[in-house]
């Protein structure tokens, strides 16, 4: 139970974790994205109405020039109809005027006479273009006018129409030009000037508006300040956020799902080993071991398989660490012992030179009493200690001094024994020695690297070497091919199993090739 | 001498008026404003400058000297050409875009003083060494700018010729009055009244840089334009 507890609390965190890993990513990036969008939009709303004000600049200044290059009597029918219609053309041309010097000859639109004549221009170009911003010096009718002479003409321009904000009355802007504020809209739109304004998006003093700066220097210094409420952000955001959240929850329910999945899992394969094992469920299969020299069958290694409800078979690299979490390895090992002496119990008794292979795992040896129950299941049952060979894997020996002790008391009883899987763990040559073995059984990869020409990999070499070095026998596991007994026998390895010769046996099938196996190696003749 | 330039009897009668050794001294102020290059600056008048003589000419005439240019000014102040008062500062503000639009890129520099311009047109690509004969190349452009002097006939046109310190002196003088008169003749005949117009030949006495360089000489051989506005000036 208290494993059970840690697991789940361990469950419990990594979800928890995941779900504030996604929580947060999934917040920032709307936030990030959201803000980027809002920059966009408002930039856009600004830049079209600067151009739209440099273009109408551009605008008049190019029908200036057009009437003044005009090939008509000047104020005659003909110049005044042009003008008339030039003016009709713009909402934003109040007036235009023909002038001789600081006259007005003649002209259309509400100015009338010369009554027009600011006594200082804010900018005379070289190019002849003269500007007057709007100011008291240009008001007539209580409107400040926009003026622009080039040439003999001029225009008056009413700045208010040249902001065309648009239908939504929330949406302000103002027009600078040279750092004077020429328009906005509306008329009292309360906007910070330009230089007060960051590049990009701000927020304004009263946090109730978000502000966005467009400057253009082509044909007037011009700024444009636009501004939004900071609820149409809100507005836009939280639908996004609120998309996002809904995935976000999806996520969050497929990983917590995810997580229960696996806990149930986890746990309900413990419950279900538990009873498979009461219950007698799981069978224990051999397969041969073969002496390379001669073919001859000397003994098995025991494996245990669990077919589970329903028919599906468990693979031991399942089960076994459920079982070693469970705290069912010593049980599983137990069964296993009680299903070979049951057997093959008679078959050992005939043949006392055949070896069965048992598993251990490290729990098994940190078990005080494992000596006894071996004692007792074996003399119950009438077999010698040396029929039961011991396979010890490598990673349960690490740093353990109760392993050393329990492997040298069950060789002192007669049990031989056996490292599993070697290579694959980070034995040397100086550990191994500290420990009473037999045997080494060389793992399948390291067999699978043994190609028809050579060998890929170096590994299996030094292994055999230290085998050989320490005097322990060698038994290759998951032999396939004959190249690779021929290989392994040159390398002066004596045993083997795998496929080539048999697959994992059941009891009775077992017991049926070894005897048509021993009575072929009886008689020599027999063979092929 | 007014013999030498050709077009000189096709132009208008008027009385020549002659100012021989006018004494008046002109107090223009140092330009406020001046926007173009430093060359366009008038600088302070030492009192006391000659003036050149011709006679018997029965060509049109255009008031030379220093002096005259005082009684002219008056006499302009009292006529219809002049400005109200609060029409000046938008009649500067449109003859100066006018005349940067017809000196804008040429040879010919201008600056703005207060209440009038200075245009300058340099002796180097506008006269041959010695002559006083206007090159066809500065002709389109002084030709833009005699259009808009015409228009704005509310100005007077001072034209004031100067030269370096290379040689004699009343030489020097000489030939900057019969330079200026060819710049006035040129106006003139470009529709612009002959009495707006004043010519001055001040010679060598108003360099407008050192004469001890190659550069500063050819700054100082120059045709300087003085249009100043005419404004309605106090009774009498």
């Amino acid at each position: 139970m208290v494993r059970r507890g840690r697991l789940l609390l361990g469950l419990s965190i990594a979800a928890l974790g995941g779900v504030m890993l996604l929580f947060g990513g999934m917040t920032w990036y709307v936030w990030q994205d959201s803000v980027e969008r809002e920059e966009q939009r408002l930039e856009r709303f600004a830049r079209a109405l600067g151009e739209d004000v440099e273009e109408a600049m551009v605008d008049a200044r190019d029908m200036l020039d057009r009437f003044n290059g005009m090939d008509v009597e000047r104020c005659s029918e003909p110049h005044l109809v042009a003008m008339q219609e030039a003016a009709m053309a713009k909402p934003w041309i109040r007036a235009i005027g023909y002038w001789q010097a600081a006259e007005r000859l003649c002209g259309v639109g509400f100015i009338r006479g010369s009554e027009l004549t600011p006594p200082r221009a804010d900018r005379i170009y070289d190019s002849g273009v003269i500007a007057w911003w709007p100011g008291p010096q240009t008001e007539i009718g209580g409107l400040e006018l926009f003026l622009m002479r080039y040439g003999r003409h001029d225009v008056a321009i009413d700045p208010r129409l040249l902001l065309n904000t648009g239908a939504d009355k929330k949406m302000h802007a103002a027009l600078w030009v040279e750092g004077l504020r020429l328009a906005a809209r509306p008329a009292d739109a309360q906007l910070p000037p330009p230089d007060e304004v960051p590049a990009g998006i701000s927020i304004s003093d009263d946090r109730e508006r978000i502000l966005s700066r467009f400057s253009l220097g082509t044909v007037l210094p011009i700024d444009i300040v636009a501004s939004e409420p900071v609820t149409y952000f809100w507005e836009r955001y939280l639908p996004t956020a609120a998309t996002a959240g809904m995935i976000l929850l999806l996520l969050v329910l497929i990983w917590l799902y995810t997580v229960y999945r696996y806990t149930r899992r986890q746990l309900s394969l413990g419950a279900e080993l538990r009873e498979a094992i009461a219950e007698g469920k799981l069978r224990v299969l051999y397969q041969p071991v073969i002496n390379l020299a001669n073919g001859n069958c000397v003994g098995a290694e025991a494996l245990v398989r669990w077919r589970r409800e329903g028919g599906t078979l468990v693979s031991p690299d399942i089960f076994i660490p459920v079982a070693e979490k469970a705290g069912l390895i010593s049980d599983i090992t137990r069964v296993v012992l009680r299903s070979i002496l049951r057997d093959l119990g008679k078959l050992l008794q005939e043949e006392p030179n055949l070896q069965v292979n048992l598993n251990l795992a490290r729990e098994d040896l940190e078990q005080e009493d494992l000596i006894e129950i071996f004692g007792e299941e074996l003399a119950n049952a009438q077999v010698p200690p040396r029929s039961i060979k011991l396979e010890i894997t490598e990673r349960a020996l690490i740093n353990s001094d109760a392993a050393r002790r329990q492997i040298r008391e069950l060789r002192g009883r007669g049990h031989a024994v056996a490292i599993d899987d070697f290579g694959t763990g980070y034995s040397s040559l100086a550990y191994l020695e500290t420990f009473e073995i037999d045997t080494l059984k060389i793992d399948k990869s390291f067999v699978d690297a043994i190609e028809k020409e050579a060998v890929t990999s170096n590994v299996i070499g030094h292994v055999i070497e230290m085998a050989h070095s320490l005097e322990l026998d060698t038994v290759a596991e998951g032999i396939e091919q004959e190249h690779q007994v021929e290989w392994l026998r040159e390398q002066g390895v004596t045993h083997g199993q795998g496929f080539l010769y048999s697959k994992p046996l059941t009891a009775r099938r077992f017991i049926r090739y070894y005897r048509r196996e021993a009575r072929r190696f009886r008689n020599p003749e027999d063979r092929d | 001498m007014l013999r030498a330039l050709p077009f000189l009897r096709r132009l208008g009668v008027i009385s020549l008026l002659l100012a021989v050794g006018a004494c008046a001294q002109l107090n223009w102020q140092q330009p406020d404003r001046d926007t173009s290059s430093a060359a366009t600056r008038t600088p302070d008048r030492p009192a006391g400058s000659g003036s050149s003589q011709s006679a018997g000419n029965p060509d049109p005439e255009f008031s030379t000297g220093n002096e005259k240019l005082v009684t002219q000014r008056e006499q302009l102040r009292r006529g219809d050409r002049a400005l109200a008062p609060e029409q000046v500062g938008y009649f500067m503000d449109v003859l100066e875009a006018r005349l940067r639009q017809a000196i804008d890129a040429t040879d010919i520099g201008m600056g703005r003083g207060k209440e009038r311009f200075f245009v300058t047109v340099p002796g180097a690509p506008s006269f041959d060494t010695g002559s006083s004969q206007l090159m066809p190349g500065i002709q389109p452009a002084l030709a833009r700018l005699a259009e808009v002097l015409a228009e704005f006939d509310n100005t007077l046109v001072v034209i004031n010729g100067h030269t370096d310190n290379q040689g004699d002196a009343d030489l020097n003088r000489t030939l900057s009055e019969q330079r200026a008169l060819a710049v006035a003749e040129f106006l003139a005949a470009s529709d612009v009244a002959a009495e707006r117009i004043v010519v001055i030949g001040q010679g060598e006495t108003q360099p407008a840089a050192n004469n001890d360089t190659p550069e500063g000489r050819a700054a100082n051989r120059r045709v300087e334009i003085v249009v100043e506005p005419i404004v309605q000036g106090p009774a009498g």
